[in-house]
């Protein structure tokens, strides 16, 4: 008898452990509890991705990271771009304006004069191999004022 | 073959050899939400539309107020300080799991869950529920689990195994055999380096040197999904689940190398350190610092 609560305590650990299994992996992803599908999904060589850019006043480009988008993660960065494009023009624009405010208060990117949103068309492999940039698709753009 | 089961899930474990356990596992959990703070802060600051509830968070209605998102992570990290001291166990230890999962749910709630805190919180939970202080605590009450303190050890290997497991079978459940060609983990590496090299991230350094040898890859697939569905390996203890970890333990290197992804706590050997013996790493230091007195 003594062994039946921690018996009880096991099985229902690893039964809930185990309990995704019955969800589907692509789509029933949750947490604590996780179908655990990262890296598990086919994607194109060549595929479209959203993101933030900041530039001069010559266009030449400069470097933003996750924090000019509100977070410090990458992947969280993503999330945050794909659903203002998500909800349209107008969310776009009032993306590229939050993280136009960011920018502005950053020292380091003092001489940014703008922000865009763009949706890069990048084969994978050929951008990192052989350096091909892809081509940019301008979402929303907007000024740093300071 | 009951008998024999439930004599080999409730074989006896030194009590020091839990609360070491308890002591890492919880150090972890508690430096981890410490240094994850500025994160929770900036999640705790994003818009509700942002908000994507998962776990327990389901039921919220919307986000939390910013102070009281940084209250109840300020509060899990006392939680957790306390379940490493081993304060008052049996009462504390539960809440500071439940905080736990409560804290790193909230800031997988905005639209992606990580997966780099699961383990950390099955473990929490698993010793949660154990007597995990009757050594090696702050006074440590001596009560003689009834059970043994061998069955916690083994359910954390346990749920080590299914984590990994489960990441093995949805590979399987989603791309089929298909995931050993190496093509899929070509592009996904490819996909993952692009995205940090458009945000100013840095890619792995072994990426382009990888995704230029195609070959390369093919090795790496098998070797994954070997080590993911292996995992149940851990639980046969001994030299074999010591390999086991050392190979998922190089899997999450090659991780490292090739995406510049890290998984923190496999990566610093805590989620492997139920298969050996940590409590006789401070028997040993103790010799060799009375061997240094000599």
């Amino acid at each position: 008898m003594t062994r039946v609560g921690p018996a009880a305590i096991s099985a229902v650990l690893v039964g809930a452990t185990l309990w995704p299994l019955a969800r589907d992996p692509a789509k029933g992803d949750s947490f604590p509890l996780s179908t655990y599908p990262m890296f598990a999904s086919g994607r194109p060589q060549k595929i479209a991705i959203s993101y933030a850019i900041a530039e001069t006043a010559t266009g030449a480009r400069r470097e933003l990271t996750p924090a000019h988008l509100g977070t410090a993660e990458v992947m969280q960065a993503f999330v945050i771009v794909d659903g203002a494009i998500a909800r349209g023009p107008a969310g776009t624009r009032a993306l590229c304006q939050e993280v136009a405010v960011r920018v502005a208060g950053d020292a380091d990117l003092a001489e940014v004069a703008r922000v865009r949103i763009v949706t890069g068309m990048h084969d994978t492999v050929a951008y990192l191999v052989d350096g091909a940039p892809g081509t940019l698709t301008e979402r929303a753009r907007c000024q740093v004022r300071r | 073959m009951t008998r024999r089961l439930v004599g080999w899930w409730f074989a006896e474990a030194p009590a020091e050899r839990l609360a070491a356990l308890r002591i890492l596992v919880g150090t972890y959990g508690l430096v981890w939400v410490v240094a994850r703070m500025v994160e929770i802060d900036r999640v705790a600051r994003l818009p509700e539309r942002q908000f994507a509830p998962v776990g327990p968070i389901a039921l919220l209605g919307g986000p939390l107020p910013r102070a009281a998102v940084l209250a109840i992570a300020a509060a899990t990290a006392l939680l957790m300080a306390a379940f490493v001291a081993g304060i008052a166990y049996r009462a504390v230890a539960p809440v500071a799991a439940a905080a736990l999962v409560w804290t790193l749910s909230y800031r997988n709630s905005w639209g992606i869950a990580f997966h780099t805190e699961n383990l950390l919180v099955l473990h929490v939970a698993a010793l949660a529920c154990a007597p995990a202080a009757d050594a090696w605590a702050i006074r440590p009450i001596w009560r003689g689990a009834r059970a043994g303190y061998g069955w916690p050890i083994k359910l954390m290997v346990a749920l080590t195994a299914a984590t990994y497991l489960l990441a093995g079978i949805a590979k399987l459940r989603i791309a089929g055999l298909a995931w050993l060609d190496g093509d899929l983990l070509r592009n996904q590496i490819a996909y993952d380096n692009v995205r940090k090299a458009v945000l100013g991230d840095r890619i792995a350094p072994l990426a382009t040197t990888f995704l230029a040898h195609g070959p390369l890859l093919v090795a790496f697939s098998v070797a994954t999904l070997a080590i993911e569905l292996g995992a149940p390996l851990a639980l046969a203890g001994g030299r074999l689940a010591r390999l086991w970890a050392l190979a998922a333990w190089g899997f999450h290197l090659g991780v490292v190398l090739l995406m510049n992804i890290w998984f923190p706590y496999p990566l610093f050997g805590i989620a492997f350190v139920p298969v050996l013996a940590p409590e006789t790493w401070v028997a040993r230091l103790r010799e060799w610092r009375r061997a240094r007195r000599r």
